[in-house]
């Protein structure tokens, strides 16, 4: 099994949204949305866009205040927390124009509960030109779109949607050491419902059967009837 | 890993395989290591020595519930003492550099 990020059009998307970010012209506003279902690779992908593009992730919470969330940004920068604000801001102003990195936010939905939090996040960027991403849960991008005001500001949206067959080719061609037929590779999305997790489970299981019985290709034919999963039976309720 | 005598303790430095590991790790929470070999772009064995290094020194956790020679299914792991976005070089409790034995934890190997 090759433990290596599969370039699925999901990920192909939110890269290049937050290259756009990056690169984008003066006055262009410069905050992402991203949002979908848990599963579908969300975190990992995150991860991973942070370590490429050396951004700042932050996780916010229901306790989160203006405060919290620029002594977390100070502590993500590498910079000691202050207790003010105003100068809290500058330094976080000056890190970034030090070294622009983008800023992730997770459970973005807690920002709405107080829009100053939003404000300073839009003054940051103004003021630095670093991108703001902003990830949520499936609701979030009806909250956002709920509030006109906000919603202009974000130019990218990114909807991480289940993947779909030619994704599921590409996970198989980047994790399995072993060749997978379509029919095998198009049963095993289905019986997924195309959920990403469940999906590598299933091929590294694949793998290992190809392997044993030295195969070059699994077909579906090969596999039969074999589970694909570790899921506890169903049974029947009893009398 | 556990160096030389007398070689002195790096301090944390970013762009490399060990904070990209670490910066996965703060970002994930609970998280297998092949996760983190996907979110970093590190090599397994690389992944590895860091986090049993990491577990000894009680900076990460085993999660309960793992079942050994399933294809696909790894054993979880689980931050316990996030120190920030530089990764440990040394252990805050023993003092001792991660590489080696943790005598404050207990952890040997």
């Amino acid at each position: 099994m090759h433990h290596e990020m599969a370039m699925t059009k999901n990920v192909k998307r939110f890269l290049a949204a937050i290259r756009d970010l990056v690169d984008r012209t003066m006055g262009q506003e410069g905050m992402a949305l991203l949002w979908g279902m848990p599963g579908e690779g969300k975190s990992t992908t995150v991860a991973f866009a942070t370590n490429t593009l050396d951004g700042i992730f932050l996780r916010a919470n229901a306790c989160w205040t203006m405060t919290s969330m620029l002594s977390d940004l100070l502590v993500e920068l590498g910079r000691p927390a202050g207790y003010r604000r105003a100068p809290m801001v500058n330094s976080v102003v000056q890190a970034l124009m030090e070294r622009p990195r983008p800023i992730f936010v997770d459970e973005a939905d807690y920002l709405f509960r107080q829009v100053e939090m939003l404000d300073v996040l839009r003054d940051i960027y103004d003021l630095t030109g670093a991108p703001v991403v902003l990830i949520g849960m499936e609701d979030m991008a009806r909250k956002v779109q709920i509030r006109g005001k906000f919603a202009r500001r974000i130019t990218q949206w990114v909807e991480f949607a289940g993947i779909d067959s030619a994704d599921a080719r590409t996970l198989a061609n980047t994790v399995c050491e072993i060749g997978v037929a379509d029919d095998l590779l198009g049963h095993i999305h289905t019986a997924a419902r195309a959920n990403i997790g469940r999906m590598t489970t299933a091929l590294a299981r694949v793998e290992t059967f190809g392997r044993i019985n030295h195969m070059d290709q699994v077909t579906l034919g090969a596999w039969g009837k074999r589970p694909l999963f570790y899921d506890q039976p169903r049974f029947k309720r009893g009398r | 890993m556990a160096g030389k005598k007398g070689m002195k303790i790096r301090r944390a430095r970013s762009n490399t395989a060990r904070y990209r590991i670490w910066q996965s790790m703060r970002i994930m929470r609970r998280f297998t290591m092949p996760d983190l070999c996907r979110a970093s772009d590190a090599r397994l064995f690389n992944v590895r020595k860091f986090v049993d290094a990491l577990v000894r020194h009680g900076y990460i956790a085993k999660n309960a519930g793992y079942v050994s020679g399933r294809a696909g299914v790894y054993q979880s792991y689980r931050i316990v003492r996030d120190t920030g976005p530089y990764y440990p070089t040394r252990c805050d409790r023993c003092g001792r550099p991660i590489g080696e034995k943790c005598d404050k934890i207990g952890g040997g190997s």
